[in-house]
C-alpha cells in the first residue's frame, strides 16, 4: 500500500535558498502541493555568492524564466569565469574560465599536447574562448550553430541576490506559494517519531506541514536546533571563518564579464560587478587577521565610494552530517558552508532542490530515499570542498603566516591523489559526481603552478611541426571569434539594461 | 621532459586480450618503441564474442574497418540480448542497445511506464526500445544520424568469432613482432618486479613493460602482489563448454541466454554457425555431462571468477583473464580488455616505471570490474529457478553496492550509478525491470502529466517503434548487404 502523498510543504526562511526552493516547488509540483514560506523582514539575509556558474541556466530553464527579464530585474551582468590574482605568488594572475581548452587531438587530451609545445604556442588561456573574451571585456551569446567556435561559449551571471530573491518571490507567489511574515518562536515535534509537527510564530499562529525545508541560514533552526543534526567541521582545511562585505560604485575596470578573486594577507577578496554597483568582500581567517584590518584592506581596494555599511559574517566551513533528517530537508547555509571562492553557494542550493525533486517523498518518508539524498549531497559537497582547498594548497606564497600555513597543511587524500597524478604527467580522472569538470581542474591546477612534469608519451606519436601549426590555428580562431564579440557593457545596455537604475539615495 | 619513454613492451600470451593490446599500442606508441607478442598455446582464441557497442569505438581508434572485421571474424550484428527462463520457464525479456522510450516532461521514461502499468495500459518495458523490438523481430538497420528519426536511438554491437577477430587485429598491427613460445620461468628481481621471462627454447625476454595476457596470469601471479580476489560464491560457473552448431535460417541480431538446470546456455549467431556456450559449476555437473548437453562434444574451458587485487604491479600489467574473469553473462565480452587497454594508454608509464599511475590504474580497474560483476550477480539474485545450482547461487550475499542499488530501485525506480560503471542508467533499468525487479512506487513528478495524455504518448511511441522495426530489413538481409 502506497503511503499518501505530501500535501503541505513549509519553507522556513526567505533568502536566496528559500525563494529558489519555493519557486521550484511551486513550478514543478504546483497542482499537487501547497507551498508556504515563512520569513521575517527583521532578519537580514546573507545574500551569499552573487556570482553563479553555468548550471544556473538549467535552473532558469526548469522554471521557464525569461533571461532578459530576469537580468533586468536583478541588475545582472554576464560572467565568463573568475580571475585569480596573487594566488600562486604576488603579482601572478590567471583565469578559471567556463568551457574547455582547445580540442583533443586523436583521443589525446588537449592539455597534454599543449604541455609539449607550450613554448611555441603561447599560454593555455589563449585556447579558451571565455578566457580570451573575458580578458578583452567582451561578451556575446553562444551561437546555436554547432559548427561555429562561438557555440562552445559557456556563461553564467552576476546578480543582486536580494533582487533575485524578490524576483523569485513574485514568481512563486504567482504560482500559488503563500508568504507569511513572522518569526518562529517554537518548533513542535511529534511525540511518537520526533518528526516536525508544526512551527509556532511569535504572534501565536501555528503552521503545520508534512515536509519542512530549512532555509534559515547559519541558524539552522530546524535541522540543527530542533532535530540536533551534527555539523562536520572542515576548518582545519579551510581556516577562513569571517567575511566582511561592502558594495561600492562602479569603477576600476568597470563591467568586467568575470568575477575577480584576489588573494590577500589572510584570505582573499572578491569583486563582482553588477549593472548598478560592484559587490566586494574579504573572506579571512580571524586567527590571522583582525576585523578592523580586514575592513581597512577591503576599503583600500574598492573601485569607488562605498554604498553601504559593511556587513560582517561569521561562519565555519563544513557540512551538516545529514542534510535530510526525518521530515526536514536543509537547503542553503543551514546544510553547510563553503566559502564562495568558486561561486558554488547558489549552485549547491540548486543541487539540493534538484535532488529533492528527484526524491520527493510521500508521507511514508522512506529512510532509503533519505539515505540516498544524504549520500549524494555528501559526495557532491566533498568534491567541491577538495576543489576549493586546492586553491590554498597549491601556492608558493609564504609571505604571511596564513599562506605559509595553508601551503603546508595536509589535505584530504582524495585531493592529494589528484594533485600527484596531475603533477606527474597531467593525468586527471573525473568522478561522475564532480561539479567541476576536467577543464576547471586543469585551469586551477595549471593556473596555480602545478604544471605536469612530463607530458603524455602518446603526444610524441603526432608530428610536432603539424601540432604547433594546428594549435596556432586554434588560438588564432579563438582570438578572432573573441575580437568579433561586442563589448560586455555595450551588450548589457542593449540586451538587458535595467530600465530605471534608481540613483542611490545619498545621506 | 623527464623520465624516458618506453623502449620495449613484451606481451606474453596473445589471444583476444594480447592482440587488442598489441593493436592499440601499435597505433599509439612512438615508432621507436618495440612491441613483441609471445603467443602461448593456451592463450589461443576460442569460442565467440558477444560485445557492447563501445567496442566499435575501439575499432575507430585503431582505424579498423568494420566490414573487414565482420568478414574476417564471421561477424553478425547485435542489438541486445534475450534472457529466457529467468523469471519463469515461459518468460523472457530483451535488453536492447537503445534506451526505452523518451523523457516525457523531464521525467525518466520508466516512471511513466510504471505509472501506466498500474492501469494495465503499458505493455512490456522492452516494447519501447527500438533495439529490443527490432531484435525480437529479427531485423536490423544501422542507426540514423538524423536526431529526429527514431532510428537515431539505435546502437549496436557485434558478434565475432574470437579466432577471426584476432586475425583482424593482427592485420592492423604490422609493426608488432610476434612468435610462438612457452613460458619456462618468470625471473623476479629483489623487489619482486618481473625482470625477465625465460622461454622454453631458452630465449630470455627483457622489457620495460611486461603485459600478461596469459589465461591464468603466469607473470602477474608470480609477483608478490598478484593476489586473486575470489568471486565464485556469488558467481558459480567455473566451467564453460563451447561448441558450434548449425546456423539457423533467420538468426536474430541478439545474443540469447537460457537458464538450464545445470547453469545457463548462451547462443551467439555467427555468419555460418551458432556459437553455443554452456556455463556450469564443476561440483554439480561433470564435464562429460556438459558435453552430453551440447550433443556429445565440446571444448571445456576452466574459469575462476574474480579479479587480481592489483592488475598492475611495477613493470608487469595484466590484461584480460590474467587480470579478471567474469562469467560471460552480460554480453560484455572484451569490455574489460578494452577498458584495461584504454586506461593503460591514458596512464602510460615511463621506462623507469610509474607507481602512481599503477595505483590509479588498479583503483579504476577494480571499480570497473566490481560494477560489471554486480550486474552479473543481479542475474542470479533475481532468478526464480529452484534447481540446486540456482537456489545455491541466490543465497550468496550481493555486494553492499548492489544491495543498495537494488533497494533504491525497488523503492521508487531510482537508479544509483557509481563511478566507473560500464552499464549506463538505461541498461540497468532494462535489466532490473526485465528481471522482474519492480519499484513499489514511481517518481511523483510523472503524475504532472495527465493520465490520458501520458497513455496516448505511450501508445503512439509503441506504435512508432514497432513500425520502424518492421520497416527494417531482416538481420540475414542486412548481413548480405555487408559481404
Amino acid at each position: 500500500m502506497t503511503p499518501p502523498p505530501i500535501r503541505k510543504v513549509l519553507v522556513l526562511g526567505g533568502g536566496t535558498a528559500g525563494w529558489m526552493t519555493a519557486a521550484a516547488l511551486s513550478k514543478v509540483l504546483g497542482g499537487q502541493i501547497e507551498v508556504t514560506l515563512i520569513e521575517s523582514e527583521q532578519i537580514g539575509t546573507v545574500g551569499v555568492g552573487e556570482a553563479t556558474i553555468p548550471p544556473i541556466l538549467t535552473f532558469n530553464a526548469m522554471l521557464g524564466i525569461d533571461e532578459r527579464a530576469f537580468m533586468r530585474a536583478t541588475r545582472a551582468t554576464f560572467k565568463l569565469g573568475i580571475e585569480f590574482r596573487d594566488w600562486t605568488r604576488l603579482g601572478d594572475r590567471y583565469m578559471h574560465p567556463f568551457g574547455s581548452f582547445g580540442l583533443d587531438i586523436e583521443a589525446i587530451k588537449f592539455h597534454q599536447v599543449w604541455r609539449k609545445v607550450r613554448d611555441q604556442v603561447g599560454p593555455l588561456e589563449d585556447f579558451n574562448l571565455a578566457a580570451v573574451a573575458a580578458r578583452r571585456n567582451r561578451f556575446a551569446l553562444p551561437d546555436p550553430d554547432p559548427a561555429k567556435v562561438l557555440s562552445s561559449l559557456k556563461y553564467a551571471f552576476h546578480f543582486d541576490a536580494g533582487l533575485y530573491a524578490r524576483f523569485l518571490r513574485g514568481f512563486a507567489e504567482a504560482r500559488g506559494a503563500t508568504r507569511v511574515e513572522g518569526k518562529v518562536a517554537d518548533v513542535t515535534l511529534r511525540g511518537d517519531d520526533g518528526f516536525i509537527q508544526s512551527l509556532t510564530l511569535e504572534d501565536g499562529r501555528v503552521f503545520e506541514a508534512d515536509l519542512f525545508i530549512d532555509c534559515s541560514g547559519f541558524r539552522a533552526l530546524l535541522i540543527g536546533q530542533a532535530l540536533g543534526g551534527r555539523y562536520v567541521d572542515w576548518s582545519h582545511w579551510l581556516p577562513n571563518d569571517r567575511a566582511v562585505a561592502i558594495p561600492c560604485d562602479t569603477g576600476g575596470d568597470g563591467l568586467t564579464p568575470y568575477t575577480r578573486a584576489t588573494a590577500d594577507k589572510a584570505g582573499w577578496r572578491w569583486r563582482i560587478p553588477l549593472q548598478h554597483r560592484t559587490g566586494n568582500g574579504y573572506v579571512y581567517s580571524s586567527a590571522h587577521l583582525g576585523d578592523d584590518a580586514a575592513l581597512a584592506a577591503l576599503i583600500a581596494g574598492l573601485d569607488g565610494p562605498a554604498r553601504a555599511e559593511p556587513n560582517v559574517l561569521r561562519f565555519q566551513a563544513g557540512r551538516r552530517d545529514r542534510a535530510w533528517i526525518k521530515n526536514c530537508v536543509a537547503i542553503g547555509l543551514s546544510s553547510g558552508f563553503l566559502e564562495p571562492l568558486e561561486s558554488t553557494s547558489i549552485h549547491l542550493i540548486q543541487a539540493g532542490i534538484t535532488k529533492l525533486l528527484a526524491l520527493f517523498p510521500d508521507k511514508g518518508f522512506d529512510p532509503l530515499e533519505i539515505d540516498e539524498y544524504n549520500r549524494l549531497t555528501a559526495q557532491q559537497v566533498e568534491l567541491v570542498r577538495d576543489f576549493i582547498i586546492l586553491h590554498f594548497k597549491a601556492t608558493e606564497r609564504a609571505d604571511t603566516p596564513y599562506w605559509d600555513h595553508v601551503r603546508t597543511m595536509d589535505v584530504p587524500d582524495s585531493l592529494q591523489r589528484k594533485i600527484d597524478l596531475f603533477a606527474g604527467r597531467g593525468r586527471l580522472f573525473q568522478s561522475d559526481y564532480d561539479l567541476f569538470a576536467e577543464p576547471s581542474w586543469i585551469a586551477v591546477l595549471m593556473g596555480q603552478g602545478i604544471v605536469p612534469r612530463r607530458y603524455d608519451a602518446l603526444v610524441d606519436s603526432l608530428p610536432e611541426a603539424a601540432l604547433v601549426q594546428r594549435l596556432q590555428r586554434m588560438s588564432a580562431l579563438i582570438g578572432q571569434t573573441a575580437q568579433a564579440m561586442p563589448d560586455h557593457a555595450a551588450f548589457i545596455a542593449r540586451y538587458c539594461a535595467a530600465e530605471t537604475v534608481v540613483a542611490p539615495i545619498l545621506a | 621532459m623527464t623520465g624516458s619513454p618506453l623502449n620495449n613492451v613484451a606481451i606474453l600470451g596473445g589471444g583476444v586480450a594480447g592482440w587488442m593490446t598489441a593493436a592499440a599500442l601499435a597505433r599509439v606508441l612512438p615508432p621507436a618503441c618495440e612491441i613483441r607478442v609471445i603467443e602461448t598455446a593456451d592463450a589461443a582464441p576460442r569460442g565467440a564474442l558477444s560485445t557492447l557497442p563501445a567496442l566499435r569505438g575501439f575499432h575507430g581508434l585503431l582505424g579498423l574497418d568494420e566490414a573487414t572485421v565482420m568478414r574476417t571474424a564471421r561477424g553478425t550484428f547485435k542489438l541486445g540480448a534475450r534472457y529466457g527462463g529467468w523469471t519463469g520457464f515461459d518468460h523472457d525479456h530483451v535488453e536492447g542497445f537503445s534506451d526505452a522510450g523518451a523523457n516525457l516532461d523531464g521525467v525518466a521514461f520508466h516512471h511513466h511506464w510504471l505509472r501506466a502499468r498500474q492501469r494495465g495500459e503499458a505493455g512490456r518495458y522492452e516494447d519501447y526500445s527500438l533495439a529490443a523490438v527490432a531484435g525480437r523481430l529479427g531485423r536490423f538497420a544501422p542507426p540514423s544520424e538524423d536526431p529526429r528519426s527514431v532510428l537515431s536511438t539505435l546502437s549496436y554491437g557485434l558478434h565475432l568469432d574470437s579466432a577471426g577477430y584476432v586475425a583482424a587485429l593482427r592485420s592492423t598491427a604490422g609493426r608488432v613482432a610476434a612468435r610462438p613460445g612457452e613460458i619456462a620461468q618468470v625471473v623476479l628481481d629483489t623487489e619482486g618486479a618481473v625482470q625477465a621471462v625465460v622461454l622454453a627454447d631458452g630465449e630470455r625476454i627483457a622489457a620495460d613493460l611486461f603485459i600478461d595476457t596469459t589465461p591464468d596470469g603466469r607473470l602477474i601471479g608470480a609477483t608478490p602482489s598478484g593476489g586473486w580476489i575470489d568471486e565464485t560464491v556469488a558467481l558459480p560457473c567455473n566451467r564453460l563448454a563451447l561448441r558450434e552448431l548449425a546456423r539457423r535460417a533467420d538468426p536474430p541480431p541478439l545474443t540469447e541466454f537460457e537458464t538450464v538446470t545445470e547453469g545457463w546456455l548462451r547462443r551467439v549467431p555467427l555468419r555460418d554457425a551458432d556459437a553455443v556456450t554452456l556455463a556450469y559449476a564443476s561440483d554439480l555437473t561433470s564435464d562429460d555431462e556438459a558435453r552430453a548437453i551440447l550433443g556429445g562434444e565440446a571444448t571445456i574451458i576452466r574459469r575462476h571468477n574474480g579479479r587480481r587485487e592489483r592488475a598492475w604491479s611495477k613493470g608487469c600489467l595484466a590484461i584480460g583473464p590474467a587480470a579478471s574473469q567474469l562469467e560471460p553473462l552480460n554480453g560484455d565480452d572484451a569490455q574489460a580488455i578494452q577498458s584495461g587497454v584504454g586506461r593503460l594508454i591514458a596512464l602510460l608509464p615511463t621506462a623507469e616505471g610509474s607507481p602512481l599511475a599503477a595505483a590509479e590504474y588498479n583503483r579504476l580497474m577494480a571499480e570497473t570490474f566490481d560494477r560489471a560483476r554486480d550486474l552479473a550477480v543481479l542475474r542470479y539474485v533475481a532468478a526464480s529457478r529452484t534447481d540446486r545450482f540456482w537456489s545455491r547461487a541466490r543465497r550468496a550475499a550481493p555486494s553492499t553496492a548492489l544491495a543498495y542499488k537494488q533497494a533504491q530501485f525497488e523503492s521508487r525506480g531510482r537508479v544509483v550509478l557509481y563511478d566507473e560503471e560500464t552499464f549506463v542508467e538505461g541498461a540497468w533499468v532494462g535489466a532490473l525491470l526485465g528481471l522482474g525487479i519492480t519499484p513499489r512506487r514511481h517518481d511523483r513528478l510523472a503524475d504532472r502529466l495527465p493520465a490520458g495524455q501520458a497513455d496516448a504518448a505511450l501508445t503512439r511511441l509503441r506504435g512508432l517503434i514497432r513500425q520502424a522495426a518492421l520497416a527494417m530489413p531482416t538481420h540475414a538481409d542486412a548481413l548480405k548487404d555487408r559481404p
